[in-house]
């Protein structure tokens, strides 16, 4: 058998593969508790948030095409919600974690309407206004957020079984529900750019003008775009409140940012599986590179990784991966239909861009991604 | 990300899936609690608070032949510059005390990088508690870094000896695991309105100059403490701030603290700020009698702020490495010594490095104390050793203990000398010893 062995597209062979992909992702995701300590289950929690957080900047910076600086804020103004709603409060976390998305959203549609005008760097400076306000904010309104002295005590109560109780069951409990948010991101991004409003935002960021002509709603696709990847954040900003139980202004810098916008590049822009990849390269490499060498040099090691996986890998992690599984398996597209030889009149009707099953894949969409 | 055509089917069978699992412990949980007959044991326990069935089993065990000690201290980001050297005098303390304390176990220092950021600060105390297994912390830097780990600590009965954590939130006696190491804040906010009561028995007009900072709301909150405490006369007529990350000279603040015709400064920035704000002072010929943080008390500040700094007083309770006045001091030779044998990385001129030094010297002073006990080298005899310590470190000025006591006193530092820089003698001239011991636990 010769590689790479190829697949048609829509056979039972192909359905078998992504089953099988699938399966494997969900056994991987219920085995980890049992594959590693509670520490480790707890450090791939944390990735995980910061994955939810990149899944909401690739929508809009991957996706849309839009450079956001301030995502920080909108997963800091999620994170304080929760924090604040807890412990000023005494809410539920559950509550806090819907507040905290709306008043993101709100935020994000807010921030979104310059986005109208300017567009590249000058809407990058917009957003990096927005990040560089919010921890002065929270410095400044320090008897609501614990100011630079944090703010402590968030938790998301596990269910009283016997399997979370305990710190390792609360680890396996934030972990679970931190898969569950992450799970749940990804689907509104897939549903989203698999439909009209996907179609709308590829076209708006390839060809505006274009667009605009087409029909396009500009003003409400920029708009809702943005408040839905800052709502995204935002759920990342309480999943981290609850996960740490520990929240300070430093936490929410523009350096949040910065780490953000690395890890969806280094993950795959406009991919899937990007901000997953993203997340964990970004929270485990500085890890390992202090391991590696402690002090001050680790900073550089993880620089120059940095560095080498955006010449090795342009298209970021997904990219490599999928050029490595091309290598072995192959899902062909289906060979389009010959109108000519078998005519098949009124079969789709003109305005119907694509059959029932078939999947528009959005520009910049990989094949296993 | 490849889905299937019915993703509402996947979440439910993965939710099926973990409502199967969902019948045991958690995976990686241990029910395992100490349980001991000892009596020492549990009145030293019980005096502190403590609850042994909630502690991991093994905590009044003798620690092992070798034993890690944990650290986590920013190695990248900004405050690296400045944190990054308390590795190697952590280091060097433990080495020395391997070589010559004669205890039954040998440390090893774990450092990790938190970045100076709580949650951080967090993961890496997970990963030193659980897979490195440490006996101890020591070390941890800033007051919102040792609030986020104390949780972990009791819950695994770690002593955390010796915090480089000035804030209240480090002498807590929920949280008898965790000893401060530092000068606390509350004791140079003390000394200051004690020294001001003295000399404006009438009342002075203070103005406080204080960063925007987890240390900065520790230093308004003692201030505004002891005026009221000590039935002071003076009044704060103006109280200007500054965010931790702010450059630029505080010129817009100086003006204003001036026009507000305040006799005395009470100032607490950061770091740098120290400098920026005495040339500023100078620039504007606003001479009040002004009290400068114990977190600038060196000759690294005040000699780069030149002839602004004449005059300034701050508090000290450590000997400046870097003083005339303690240039032949056998006690700062006997660690330099100590360093460039254990640690030949350790920078020997950097006030910090004896810092670190200082925090390790304190855990092995209890190591000492708990071998020597009924209680012997466990973590719970560390805990119970560290709580009531006493000892003197050739770093402390003479007149300076870390004096400990149980729950009752929590304050380990309490007593300190008010020093004038003078541009003329080069460093501090000595001041007025204060001496507050027992006083300052709330």
């Amino acid at each position: 058998m010769s590689l790479p062995y190829r697949i048609p597209a829509g056979s039972p062979l192909d359905r078998g593969w992504r089953l099988a992909r699938v399966a494997a992702v969900v056994v991987l995701v219920l085995a980890l508790p049992y594959l590693v300590a509670t520490f480790q289950l707890s450090q791939i929690t944390s990735a995980l948030i910061l994955a939810v957080a990149v899944v909401g900047l690739n929508l809009l910076s991957g996706f849309a095409g839009q450079i956001s600086l301030g995502h920080a804020a909108f997963f800091g103004i999620g994170a304080y919600t929760t924090g604040v709603m807890t412990v000023t409060y005494d809410y539920g976390a559950w509550t806090s974690f819907v507040v905290g998305m709306l008043l993101c959203f709100v935020v994000g549609v807010a921030v979104g309407l310059p986005a109208l005008r300017v567009q590249g760097m000058y809407l990058a400076l917009v957003t990096l206004a927005v990040g560089v306000l919010l921890p002065s904010l929270i410095r400044r309104f320090d008897d609501l957020t614990g100011g630079s002295s944090g703010l402590f005590g968030m938790e998301l109560a596990p269910p009283d079984t016997a399997y979370f109780a305990g710190r390792a069951g609360e680890t396996v409990w934030m972990y679970y529900v931190t898969v569950g948010a992450l799970v749940l991101s990804c689907l509104v991004v897939w549903n989203l750019m698999n439909g009209r409003m996907g179609r709308a935002v590829v076209a708006l960021r390839d060809n505006e003008a274009a667009a605009i002509v087409m029909g396009v709603n500009r003003a409400f696709v920029r708009t809702v775009v943005f408040g839905i990847s800052a709502a995204i954040a935002g759920l990342a900003g309480s999943l981290f409140a609850v996960s740490a139980g520990v929240l300070t202004p430093e936490s929410v810098s523009l350096l949040l940012t910065i780490n953000l916008l690395v890890a969806m590049v280094l993950g795959g822009r406009a991919s899937f599986w990007g901000p997953v990849f993203g997340g964990l390269i970004i929270y485990f490499v500085p890890i390992w590179t202090s391991d590696l060498s402690q002090g001050p040099i680790s900073g550089v090691l993880f620089g120059a990784l940095v560095i080498a996986l955006v010449f090795l890998m342009p298209g970021g992690l997904t990219g490599g991966l999928t050029s490595l599984v091309h290598r072995v398996v192959v899902v062909e597209p289906r060979p389009p239909v010959d109108l000519n030889e078998d005519p098949v009149p009124d079969a789709v009707p003109p305005d119907r861009p694509e059959g029932p099953g078939e999947e528009r894949v959005p520009a910049g969409h990989t094949a296993t991604g | 990300m490849t889905l299937t055509k019915k993703p509402l089917a996947l979440v439910v069978a993965s939710l099926s899936a973990l409502v199967l699992t969902a019948c045991g412990a958690a995976p990686g949980s241990d029910s395992s609690s100490a349980s001991t007959d000892d009596d020492a044991a549990v009145s030293a326990a019980e005096e502190l608070g403590m609850d042994l069935a909630d502690c991991p089993a093994g905590v009044t065990e003798p620690l092992p032949a070798e034993a890690n000690v944990g650290l986590t201290l920013p190695l990248t980001g900004g405050p690296a510059t400045a944190f990054a050297v308390l590795g190697p005098g952590a280091q060097a303390a433990l080495e020395e005390a391997n070589a010559t304390a004669g205890l039954d176990t040998s440390f090893n220092v774990i450092q990790k990088d938190d970045q100076f950021l709580p949650d951080k600060t967090l993961a890496a105390t997970q990963e030193l508690v659980q897979k490195d297994q440490v006996v101890a912390m020591t070390a941890v830097v800033g007051t919102a870094g040792v609030m986020a780990i104390r949780d972990i600590l009791r819950e695994d009965c770690v002593p955390g000896v010796s915090m480089a954590a000035g804030g209240v939130g480090a002498i807590d006696p929920e949280y008898p695991e965790i000893v401060q190491g530092v000068v606390p804040f509350t004791l140079d906010a003390r000394i200051w309105v004690e020294a001001v009561n003295e000399r404006y028995p009438d009342g002075a007009k203070i103005a406080t100059f204080i960063g925007n900072t987890e240390s900065g709301k520790d230093y308004g909150e003692q201030i505004d403490r002891w005026l009221e405490e000590t039935g002071s006369a003076s009044e704060i007529v103006s109280a200007e701030t500054i965010e931790a990350a702010d450059a630029a000279s505080p010129s817009s603040q100086v003006t204003t603290m001036r026009n507000s015709g305040a006799d005395v400064l009470f100032a607490a920035p950061t770091g740098g700020q120290c400098i920026s704000m005495l040339t500023e002072m100078a620039n504007q010929g606003w001479e009040p009698e002004t009290f400068l943080t114990t977190n600038c008390a060196s000759s690294t500040y005040f000699g780069a702020a030149g002839p602004a700094a004449d005059g300034v007083q701050t508090v000290q309770s450590f000997k400046d490495i870097n003083s005339p006045r303690f240039a032949g001091d056998e006690g700062i030779a006997a660690v330099r010594d100590a360093l460039t044998e254990y640690a030949p990385d350790a920078d020997v001129e950097n006030t910090t490095t004896y810092s670190g030094y200082f925090y390790a010297e304190t855990l092995v002073e209890a190591a000492k104390a708990a071998a020597e006990s009924d209680l012997g080298l466990s973590q719970l005899g560390i805990i119970y050793a560290a709580r009531h310590l006493d000892f003197h470190s050739p770093l402390l000025i003479d007149g300076v203990d870390f004096t400990v006591n149980g729950t009752e006193d929590m304050v380990p530092i309490e007593a300190a000398e008010l020093n004038t820089w003078s541009v003329d003698d080069g460093g501090f001239v000595q001041g007025e010893l204060y001496d507050f011991e027992g006083e300052l636990t709330e």
